[in-house]
């Protein structure tokens, strides 16, 4: 994305970004953790303006102000690209959503949707949303799992509490009130074949609702649940400190990751033969598909990706895996060809797409 | 209903989000509750919010700018709007001149 200040959708490259490299892939820590099939971080900072209702209660001409508000500490923070979300073509919505850079369902405001904005910086690991829901909504994704660390030198120092609504024991005031407190999220995507095979995802889901984390699938991708990718939320931090967040989430989290790896072992050592054939009919199935549809692209993506963790395969197939499923989604199709494409030729251009990536992977 | 923004604590449970941070005071002990529902580690006592006194419903000031806000959201054809402005001013006139409101709240 170019640094500038504020842009017209039509006047962006669309295609620059969706040939960026996916921002959460080709990190060889990621492959080297204990925990290879937690795919990426996500983290939301919700802030709202101080003497503004929030954007579901604002008047357009509010609404208006807010953006402006918005769009000028995003200005004089030097951000990049900042743009009107209603200006964006159906294709360009699907491939933001694909990078994870929208939320899987936006919330309609009618009469206020040409006041939403999202501003992504150069390798759109970092973005902003204006009036979605909160007026404004900091996003960052990491590659893995975010070490405690890193989350805390990201997050510990705290923004000015005059700019934002801000209660002294309530802490960040929010339009959600399960944003409400230190205003913060955290998310991270997993991929849980292991559950998958052994029909255990209902209890992972009860396991982790129980302990206050939402557990759902990847909504917007048809097939996610079948290819076992889940998103695991942090929910109500209201009244605890950062490191307390990020412990109470990495600590609901961690049984879950340990049953994983433990029903992935257990796959492969009593179903080793079924599984390296699964594995390899889904790689010969990808190398030479003429047409694809998208959760086939998924399930065998799956069984990709359980054979580079298992070490039946090239590790490095799990991060090309994870890249096509961003990348031959049918918003980045979409862009590339400049339209939503009817769904017989997008199954066409995926399987070239895919094609040419494990062909060039090989070298 | 909120004195500050007119959101009704049936349009907070329809969609799950407060119209303003006045919302946290107006709509008391219903979203106290869920509040120390959703976050585990909120006692009791902070789900009191520490707002500065609501603004009075019969204040002249506030009565003229939801006036504008109608004006507005008639001429957006925004009718859902324009009801719930005009009942918070029905109720603010009451108040006005019986020294109570209708019950609205």
């Amino acid at each position: 994305m170019r640094k500038l200040q504020e842009s017209s959708a039509a006047d962006l490259d669309w295609r620059e970004l969706a040939s960026l490299p996916v921002a959460w892939t080709g990190r060889r820590e990621a492959l080297a953790s204990p925990y290879p099939f937690v795919v990426l971080t996500r983290v939301h900072v919700f802030r709202n303006f101080a003497g503004f209702p929030f954007t579901v209660s604002a008047t357009p001409s509010i609404c208006a102000a807010i953006a402006d508000k918005a769009l000028n500490l995003l200005i004089k923070q030097g951000g990049y690209d900042v743009f009107r979300l209603s200006d964006c073509a159906p294709q360009v919505i699907r491939m933001l959503r694909e990078r994870l850079l929208l939320p899987e369902r936006s919330v309609p405001f009618p009469g206020k949707k040409e006041f939403k904005y999202l501003n992504v910086d150069a390798a759109a690991k970092r973005w902003v949303l204006v009036n979605e829901v909160e007026h404004m909504v900091f996003g960052r994704m990491y590659p893995g799992c975010l070490t405690e660390k890193d989350f805390i030198e990201e997050y510990a120092s705290a923004d000015s509490q005059q700019l934002w609504a801000w209660s002294e024991r309530l802490g960040y005031l929010t339009s959600a009130p399960d944003h409400l407190g230190p205003g913060l999220e955290i998310e991270i995507l997993v991929h849980l074949p292991g559950h998958a095979l052994a029909r255990q995802l209902p209890q992972a889901r009860n396991g982790m609702v129980a302990l206050g984390l939402g557990f759902a699938p990847v909504s917007f991708l048809e097939g996610s649940a079948v290819a076992g990718l889940f998103l695991l939320k942090s929910r109500g931090n209201a009244g605890e400190s950062l490191p307390a967040i990020y412990t109470r989430f990495m600590r609901s989290v961690q049984p879950l990751l340990i049953q994983e790896k433990k029903l992935q072992d257990r796959c492969m050592e009593k179903q080793h033969k079924t599984l390296e054939d699964r594995v390899q009919e889904s790689l010969q199935g990808l190398s030479q598909a003429e047409v694809l549809s998208y959760p086939s692209l998924l399930k065998m993506g799956s069984y990709l990706r359980l054979g580079a963790y298992l070490g039946i395969l090239n590790p490095k197939l799990a991060e090309i895996a994870e890249e096509l499923r961003v990348t031959a989604g049918s918003g980045h199709l979409g862009v590339s060809s400049n339209r939503l494409l009817p769904k017989e030729d997008e199954d066409r251009y995926r399987a070239k797409v895919v094609r040419l990536a494990l062909e060039s992977s090989k070298n | 209903m909120c004195t500050q923004c007119g959101f009704t604590l049936g349009e907070y449970r329809t969609r799950g989000l407060l119209g303003c941070t006045h919302c946290y005071a107006s709509f008391g002990e219903a979203l106290q509750a869920d509040l120390l529902w959703m976050h585990h580690a909120l006692k009791f006592s902070e789900a009191t919010p520490d707002f500065p006194e609501l603004d009075s419903t019969s204040d002249p000031e506030n009565l003229a700018r939801w006036r504008i806000m109608l004006a507005e959201a008639l001429k957006v054809e925004n009718y859902g709007e324009a009801a719930r402005l005009r009942l918070l001013i029905q109720n603010a006139e009451a108040s006005r001149k019986f020294g109570g409101g209708l019950g609205l709240a």
